[in-house]
């Protein structure tokens, strides 16, 4: 395996999950039902994102593509998290 | 980089398939085999063949019996005995500490008649916790049912032509007849595997994603399961011993409100202390939701505490996708339909792996290490699952820690296994395992015997026709493109 598709593989699969820890965090802040709802559907939309993300990894056409796209959706879910009053 | 999209999605799939093939293999088999969790148990205890119960009468045996001679233990937590089992299942804590699991005979409520076995509940523990040491093995699995949800969509879309394939199969062609049964097999139960494999990973949700968990409840993470269920938490210890009340009216005044759903558990909290807390959870007699309905009572007084209906819309849909995974909703024949799929998925992993090493010796690549352990995994799985059934019948019940050497025979048989197919080449080997398999399942058969109950008959009926399929497997000649290079 060459060094580009360990690398995609890494960033899929890492990223993927960051993306999903990063769903959770800001479907549980930001959803407008109590908090054990919110919290349950973040999850659920966390274990759905993983797999689509790391296809997403793959879909793509270079890594570059791919960082840029993981790094631009985690952005994106942390800026709604810190909106919703989530503080790290 | 690969250059469509479909190609990508291939490769995906194939490497999904290969890292995770064989462990998705036990987890599938021993899954499917706990749709049968208290049948498998009750096969186990033969000395409780045709015996019947009464749920409230053999849990006032079994806590009665618990009262006498573990009254120091933390917790009782008490499965009830049912139509599909003629026992309680226990667990409580001993003097030192350690963990008992047992069967409770149910009308005396002891476990000193019946022989001391896992049952059924080692195939329901390893399907989520792969006998890998705590906490490691759960979160395993958890990413093991993503990576087939995975390997499941990726499949789709590297699968060319879905429906025209489905009517394909070009039989004694080598890979191609592997492909087309791969196919074939996938499609046909592709709903279910979906299913079963993202419901799989809600049942462990919180083990892989904790962050929102952690995030809305900043310091306090147990708040979150009383959230979630409200009436399952326990009070707090007084620290002063207490009595427990008379326990059958809880369990009638129980059941009564569980109606036709009926009490699936029984929580006995602190049961020497004043604050004792009595827990009954609703089974899923009208509904596919899991733990849907809990009371509990206070253990001293027999009051109800809290009736609590699950009635939030997102918390109803996970439970009822936790329902599904788990299947206790589901009649005699929808059981029957979730263990034929199941065998089906072990079979789509089973062709997948096998087509792989095919291709790549098609390509000129040797395989010949990988196919030998292909052999031991996905025969050696199945010849390691009817060896504790064997145990079960051949080991005396006097032993001490019986239970714990019916499991140790699994993974014995298992490593032997694995042993003799690294050690023949893998022509040899598929064919001796698969003699071994026929003869390991047409002995789960026999040991079946007197094939009264409709347990007995069922089991006898699956091990026969998983040994005849074994035994064609082996007495088939192999196709040329079969043949190593």
């Amino acid at each position: 395996m060459r060094m580009s598709m360990i690398l995609r593989v890494a960033v899929a699969i890492v990223g993927g999950y960051a993306v999903a820890a990063l769903a959770g965090i800001t479907l549980s802040w930001c959803l407008p039902w109590s908090r054990a709802e919110n919290v349950t559907a973040g999850m659920l939309a966390g274990l759905l994102l993983w797999p689509a993300m790391v296809m997403m990894g793959f879909a793509l056409r270079t890594l570059l593509h791919v960082c840029a796209a993981i790094t631009g959706i985690a952005a994106l879910l942390a800026a709604l998290a810190l909106l919703g009053g989530w503080r790290p | 980089m690969k250059p469509t999209f479909r190609a990508a999605m291939t490769w995906l799939h194939d490497w999904t398939g290969i890292l995770t093939g064989w462990v998705l293999l036990a987890i599938v088999l021993s899954g499917t085999l706990s749709v049968f969790r208290p049948e498998i148990t009750a096969w186990m205890h033969p000395e409780l063949a045709g015996r019947t119960a009464d749920p409230v009468q053999a849990s006032v045996a079994a806590i009665d019996w618990l009262h006498t001679h573990a009254p120091q233990s933390p917790a009782w937590y008490l499965t009830a005995a049912g139509p599909r089992a003629p026992f309680t299942w226990a667990v409580w804590q001993q003097q030192d500490g350690q963990f008992v699991q047992r069967a409770l005979d149910p009308s005396s409520g002891a476990p000193d008649t019946i022989r001391d076995t896992l049952g059924g509940e080692f195939f329901y523990r390893f399907h989520f916790e792969l006998q890998i040491p705590y906490p490691f093995g759960r979160p395993l699995a958890a990413i093991a049912a993503l990576a087939l949800v995975l390997a499941l969509v990726t499949g789709i879309v590297a699968h060319r032509r879905f429906f025209t394939d489905f009517f394909t199969f070009r039989p004694r062609k080598g890979q191609r007849s592997w492909l087309d049964a791969h196919n074939l097999l996938g499609v046909t139960v592709l709903p279910f595997h979906l299913i079963i494999a993202f419901s799989g990973a809600v049942t462990l949700a919180t083990l892989l994603l904790p962050w929102g968990i952690i995030a809305a409840y900043p310091g306090a993470p147990a708040q979150f399961e009383d959230d979630l269920s409200p009436a399952m938490s326990a009070r707090p210890a007084a620290g002063t011993p207490g009595t427990l009340a008379p326990i059958e009216p809880i369990l009638r005044d129980a059941a009564r409100h569980f109606g036709a759903d009926g009490i699936a558990q029984i929580y006995v909290y602190n049961p020497a202390d004043a604050a004792a807390t009595i827990i009954a959870i609703g089974g899923n007699g009208t509904h596919v939701g899991f733990n849907t309905h809990v009371l509990r009572f206070d253990g001293t007084t027999g009051r109800l505490l809290a009736d609590y209906r699950e009635h939030r819309p997102l918390i109803s849909a996970s439970a009822a996708l936790y329902g599904l995974h788990v299947a206790r909703f589901a009649p005699l024949p929808t059981r029957w339909l979730y263990f034929i799929c199941g065998l089906l998925l072990a079979a789509v992993i089973a062709s997948g792996l096998r087509l792989r090493t095919l291709r790549r010796r098609r390509q000129g690549k040797s395989t010949e290490v990988v196919e030998r352990l292909n052999a031991g995994m996905i025969a050696g799985t199945p010849i390691a699952f009817a060896g504790y059934f064997l145990a079960n019948r051949l080991l005396p019940t006097t032993l001490p820690d019986r239970a714990g050497h019916e499991v140790q025979a699994v993974f014995i048989v298992w490593g032997l296994m694995l042993l003799l197919a690294i050690a023949l080449p893998s022509a040899r080997s598929w064919r001796v395992l698969s003699c071994m398999a026929t003869l390991a399942l047409a002995s789960v058969a026999a040991f079946s015997a007197p094939w009264l109950t409709g347990v007995a008959q069922g089991t006898a009926a699956v091990a026969i026709l998983l040994a005849a399929g074994f035994a064609y497997a082996a007495s088939r000649r192999q196709a040329p493109a079969n043949r190593a290079p």
